[in-house]
């Protein structure tokens, strides 16, 4: 069992039990919707249904009523595509890769960060479907046997790597995010006051009973999940960027783009997951479990993948002008002053200037900075990819091709109809599942809550200073105890070695960084049957 | 159901001792594994950790079957990609090999990690008698809340049992009876 330094903030503010965090992450999934969720919903039902219009006009009339043109055969499309891939990779990242770096702040994150990452890749997934334009041959991207041959599809090609990258990705996605819920669902089951309520659940989360082999096994499944997520996320995006890189195209055809478009997938995702939960937590009451100190870590990592970002920016331009290929250096030429430069600038200042505010530390532990900051991240790594395949496109290497592109209607209404299905899902989730790893969360609950960090934080988790008269206290039995009172020995029963508690049986019996008292193990057993008379509860 | 049962039942009477808190759950344990007592099974809201050391329970196996199904989607992948573009229908791309195993690495890396993943699940699901429809009996509704429950098989020493939990911290003791369904397969419904 590890320990946790002191000085870290704790996780969970305020006093809470497992009781009490039970009922405030299920309360929410339990309760009739407000109004509030009434109107988010009917919202984005709304642009839900203009983009269910819009799918349905284009398949009707055909890709020409998209602005695509013979020089710019992808715009939106391909544009929404990449953007909604990269946001979904914010979510495995917390979910896999901070598992991996037992990160435990990203035990209260976690599940509502899987679930955007499943939503986002159905977004996404949309689009290349669409783009197609004949729709009903979608299966064709599939190596099933035909009639025709059988025709196979070019495995040589990155389209379809692109088709088993996305498909592999959004299976263990789903996989990983309800292997996760099947406690927390049980949990629900087991507070549900009616027969369907309990049947319904009972269903869904396949009669988990919560025995100690099964959380055995759990843990091990989470732990390989995340193990294969990791490279798969990171492949997933690099297989994104092969559909461009594997081009000859001016500004699309160089090695830095796998990296690039992860660092920048992470960026965008991280400032997705800042927009949903900054309203979320604060609608849902949720600060105890989602605190400031949880959104000041993802802002850092948000600088970190921001500054990759611009540093890929810089490598382009470098390999442009040190390569001294004319094509090259006109792309960026182009971007920058060229008739899209509008949409260059907006991308500069959204992704290279914008992350880097958080290096202050009263921007990134305001919540309302984070959220403006966060919408203008997701502007700008929209742009980029707009950047990326518009002005790549329409001037490539035969001046007499070079076009314009104007987008219709119709591609608007698809973005705005794939925010419309991101956001329904969401408020969806947000109303029946519990938003909040419950399970894990009551995991870490005493080790980032132990009592001895409220000698240095008060109840909101602003540090203030060390006080020792509050040190030393320990939370057992459903109360603080003080364990200069208890002791270890229980003379009566087993020789256990007392110089170590049953809790240090593990590898690793750790000292804590606190002395002891009187030579006692102060995070040993507290129950002494012979002192303290400790059976009320 | 028909007469022809292939269902094996085990009952036993067990006392059910609930704890509150995981710190007193694994002293109590501590202690009746040091008086050997028989612990069917504990129940808990959250995986506690430094339990399995202390019931002596061994890591699982699961690891080693999400590698094997690793092997099988690997395999999976070349045949596919072997198959089609080397075997079926070979082309000449722009003069590149048939079967550019690099090339398909992609393909072959997403084709490992599916199949390795979705083996692994339902393997757990399977070994642990859990799916959709399964209906385990719980023991106390609580377990999956705030509660700690541990089933300790019920006999001579029952009154033992009971004293000795009572004095390390348990909040409740009951008596029950403990039911296992040995059945050969999982099936979503409860065979009698």
């Amino acid at each position: 069992m590890h320990y946790e330094s002191v000085i870290r903030d704790p996780l969970i503010v305020g006093e809470t039990n497992y009781s009490i965090i039970t009922e405030e992450i299920c309360s929410p999934a339990e309760a009739a919707p407000s109004q509030a969720w009434f109107i988010g919903f009917s919202i984005a039902l709304l642009f839900l249904g203009l983009g269910l219009f819009s799918f349905t006009y284009e398949v009707m009339n055909g890709i020409g009523s998209w602005g695509l043109n013979k020089t710019i055969g992808w715009g939106f499309d391909i544009t929404n595509f990449v953007f909604w891939v990269g946001i979904g990779h914010a979510g495995t990242l917390i979910s896999a890769i901070l598992l991996l770096f037992r990160q435990e702040w990203r035990n209260s994150i976690n599940r509502s960060a899987e679930a955007m990452t499943i939503f986002a890749v159905m977004c996404a997934g949309v689009f290349p479907v669409f783009h197609m334009g004949r729709v009903w041959n979608a299966g064709m991207t599939l190596p099933l046997p035909n009639d025709f041959g059988p025709l196979w599809p070019n495995f040589n090609s990155p389209l379809l790597w692109d088709v088993f990258a996305i498909s592999t990705y959004f299976t263990v996605s789903i996989v990983f995010w309800y292997t996760g819920l099947v406690p927390d669902l049980a949990t629900l089951r087991d507070r549900s006051k009616d027969k369907l309520r309990w049947f319904v659940l009972n269903f869904f989360s396949l009669g988990w009973t919560g025995s100690v082999r099964h959380w055995n096994r759990f843990e091990l499944v989470s732990l390989v999940l995340a193990g294969l997520s990791t490279p798969l996320v990171l492949s997933v995006h690099t297989i994104v960027s092969f559909d461009f890189a594997t081009s000859i195209i001016p500004g699309w055809h160089t090695t830095i783009f796998p990296p690039y478009f992860v660092a920048g997938a992470i960026f965008s995702g991280f400032a997705m997951v800042h927009t949903l939960l900054i309203v979320a937590r604060v609608v849902m009451r949720l600060e105890k479990y989602i605190t400031i100190s949880h959104l000041e870590q993802m802002a850092k990592i948000i600088t970190l993948t921001g500054s990759l970002v611009g540093i890929a920016y810089a490598t382009e331009f470098f390999m442009a002008w040190y390569s001294g290929y004319q094509y090259e250096q006109f792309i960026f030429i182009n971007r920058a002053f060229g008739p899209y430069w509008w949409s260059y600038w907006i991308m500069i200042s959204c992704n290279v200037i914008t992350p880097q505010l958080f290096w202050s530390k009263k921007l990134r532990t305001s919540p309302t900075a984070i959220f403006i900051i966060s919408i203008f991240v997701n502007i700008g790594m929209w742009f980029e990819r707009y950047v990326i395949i518009i002005t790549s496109l329409h001037r490539d290497f035969l001046p007499s091709s070079w076009a314009m592109y104007y987008p219709t209607w119709v591609e608007f209404g698809m973005l705005l109809g794939t925010f419309g299905l991101f956001f329904t899902c969401f408020f969806l989730f947000c109303k029946y599942l519990p938003v909040i790893a419950i399970a894990e969360v009551k995991m870490i609950f005493k080790k980032t809550t132990a009592r001895p960090k409220e000698a240095y934080f008060n109840l909101h988790g602003e540090f203030q200073g060390y006080d020792p008269d509050k040190a030393w206290t320990m939370y057992v039995n459903g109360e603080y105890k003080n364990p200069v009172h208890h002791h270890p020995h229980h003379d009566d029963d087993h020789g256990h070695d007392d110089s170590h508690s049953v809790l240090a049986g593990g590898d690793d019996s750790d000292p804590t960084i606190m002395p002891s008292n009187e030579g006692d193990n102060s995070y040993g057993p507290s129950y002494s049957p012979d002192t303290d008379d400790t059976t009320t509860h | 159901m028909s007469s022809l049962s292939i269902v094996k039942i085990k009952k036993q009477d067990c006392v059910v001792a609930v704890f509150d808190d995981d710190t007193t759950l694994l002293d109590a344990l501590q202690v009746a594994m040091d008086k050997k007592y028989d612990i069917i099974d504990i129940f808990t809201p959250f995986p506690v950790h430094g339990i399995e050391k202390v019931i002596g329970m061994k890591r699982s196996n699961l690891a080693i079957a999400a590698f094997v199904f690793g092997c099988v989607g690997l395999t999976f992948g070349l045949s596919l990609t072997g198959y089609t573009m080397y075997y079926d229908w070979p082309m000449n791309i722009g003069g590149k090999p048939t079967w550019p195993i690099i090339s398909f690495i992609p393909i072959l890396f997403e084709c490992t990690v599916l199949i390795s993943a979705l083996g692994m699940v339902a393997t757990f699901l399977t070994i642990s008698k859990l799916g959709p429809g399964v209906q385990n009996i719980i023991y106390d509704t609580r377990a999956t809340a705030d509660r700690f429950v541990v089933l300790i098989k019920d006999g001579i020493n029952g009154q033992d049992i009971r004293s000795t939990m009572t004095k390390y911290g348990a909040v409740e003791i009951r008596s029950d009876v403990h039911v296992d369904h040995n059945l050969p397969m999982p099936l979503p419904i409860k065979l009698k």
